[in-house]
């Protein structure tokens, strides 16, 4: 056994020992962790960064300067709109029109291939285009209010007048379904419910690509 | 009495003697302590040694909530514990080595153990259980009260109460009527 002098001494021997071990712990953590953040950091930036790129572009608006070109977005690897299937214009076979359940029009892919690409183009930017752009279009002059003028007169004069039901079905190479609504100037994607209310010059040129005239439908 | 919380606050203000005077107050009960776990009073020594230099090298562990006796005792008896669990060869010693070290744990007893009564208390104990033993230790020997006893051994205020409770059943009946008086 030892003597009170003797404890004493040992306990601040092994003080001091343990002092020293625990900077040494800590310098050699701080040794390892340091370049291990480091080397995370970049990994991440180069995993994380079109990705970011990607979202910074969903919620940019479509006129304003982006820091990196779009050149630079599409040699990304990913491309935006490449997550929906519905806007993917080469995967199309066939494009169905209903109109209340009446079949009006079939493109295909085989027959128009050209037509096929301008009404999924014309859905994807009408559908995922935005709406106070669009608006703001709407309210300049342009010829097609003479469309907006008829078709508000043809609704005011009509005293049974009934919404037409259009449907247009996309169908792609394995058989997948895409299925939009248009309801009185508005639109549904009835595969993820998203839905936008059209503008008087957006309803006329959807009616176009689609290759519907309106006015005699009615007639 | 605050069981050491004042000489350490001092110590934390810079005053050098504090720190021997906790020393002088705890060690040997602390060695005397943890002899009842590993039952090797050098072995309790090292410990004790390793508990006093834990203070220093984390000196705002202690956050005062209890008595500086309890925590060492905490302390202590966590490392004890791990003493135990790491001792994996079972040392043989000399019949004369024997008897020095008992001689060795004698004079630490003597040096805690003060009062005749408590001594002939001490030797009792020795046939409970270890967790009975523990905590007649701390409460009779120590003089801590059955929540700092509760904290020592982790366990409720409840569970040291019974073990107490059992434990006086049992030196009844070890010590007869004279064990009545000594509890």
């Amino acid at each position: 056994m030892r003597n009170f002098e003797e404890r004493k001494t040992e306990v601040f021997n092994r003080y001091e020992k343990r002092i020293k071990e625990r900077e040494i712990k800590r310098n050699r953590i701080l040794s390892v962790c340091i370049p291990l953040c480091l080397v995370c950091v970049v990994l991440t930036s180069v995993m994380f960064a079109p990705a970011f790129q990607k979202w910074i572009y969903t919620f940019a608006k479509p006129n304003e300067e982006y820091f990196f070109t779009d050149e630079d977005f599409l040699t990304s690897g990913d491309f935006f709109y490449s997550d929906d299937d519905s806007l993917n214009n080469d995967d199309y076979e066939s494009v169905e029109v209903k109109q209340n359940d009446k079949t009006l029009k079939v493109y295909s892919s085989k027959d128009d291939s050209e037509k096929m690409a301008s009404i999924s183009e014309g859905f994807s930017e009408l559908l995922y285009s935005d709406a106070s752009d669009v608006g703001s279009l709407a309210d300049s002059a342009s010829p097609n209010t003479s469309i907006k003028e008829e078709s508000n007169s043809l609704s005011d004069n009509t005293d049974d007048y009934k919404a037409t039901e259009y449907t247009v079905i996309f169908v792609d190479g394995e058989g997948k379904r895409s299925e939009y609504e248009l309801l009185d100037k508005k639109i549904i994607n009835k595969t993820d419910k998203t839905e936008k209310i059209l503008t008087d010059i957006e309803y006329a040129k959807l009616m176009e690509l689609l290759g519907i005239d309106e006015m005699y439908m009615e007639d | 009495m605050d069981n050491g919380a004042s000489s350490y606050r001092r110590f934390l203000d810079g005053e050098a003697s504090a720190f021997d005077q906790i020393m002088k107050e705890y060690f040997d009960s602390l060695i005397f302590f943890i002899n009842r776990y590993v039952k090797d009073i050098h072995a309790a020594e090292d410990i004790a040694i390793d508990v006093f230099s834990e203070l220093l090298v984390y000196p705002r562990r202690y956050n005062f909530k209890v008595s500086l006796k309890t925590y060492l005792f905490m302390l202590g008896r966590s490392r004890a514990l791990n003493y135990i669990k790491h001792r994996k060869v079972i040392d043989f010693v000399e019949l004369d080595e024997a008897q020095g070290l008992a001689d060795q744990q004698r004079a630490v007893e003597e040096t805690v153990i003060c009062d005749e009564k408590k001594r002939i208390l001490n030797e009792a104990i020795a046939s409970l259980s270890e967790d009975m033993r523990l905590a007649v230790h701390l409460v009779y020997f120590e003089d801590l009260s059955y929540e700092e006893a509760s904290k020592v051994m982790k366990k409720t205020r409840k569970q040291v109460d019974n073990l107490l409770y059992r434990a006086k059943g049992e030196l009844r009946n070890i010590l007869g009527k004279e064990g009545e008086l000594l509890l």
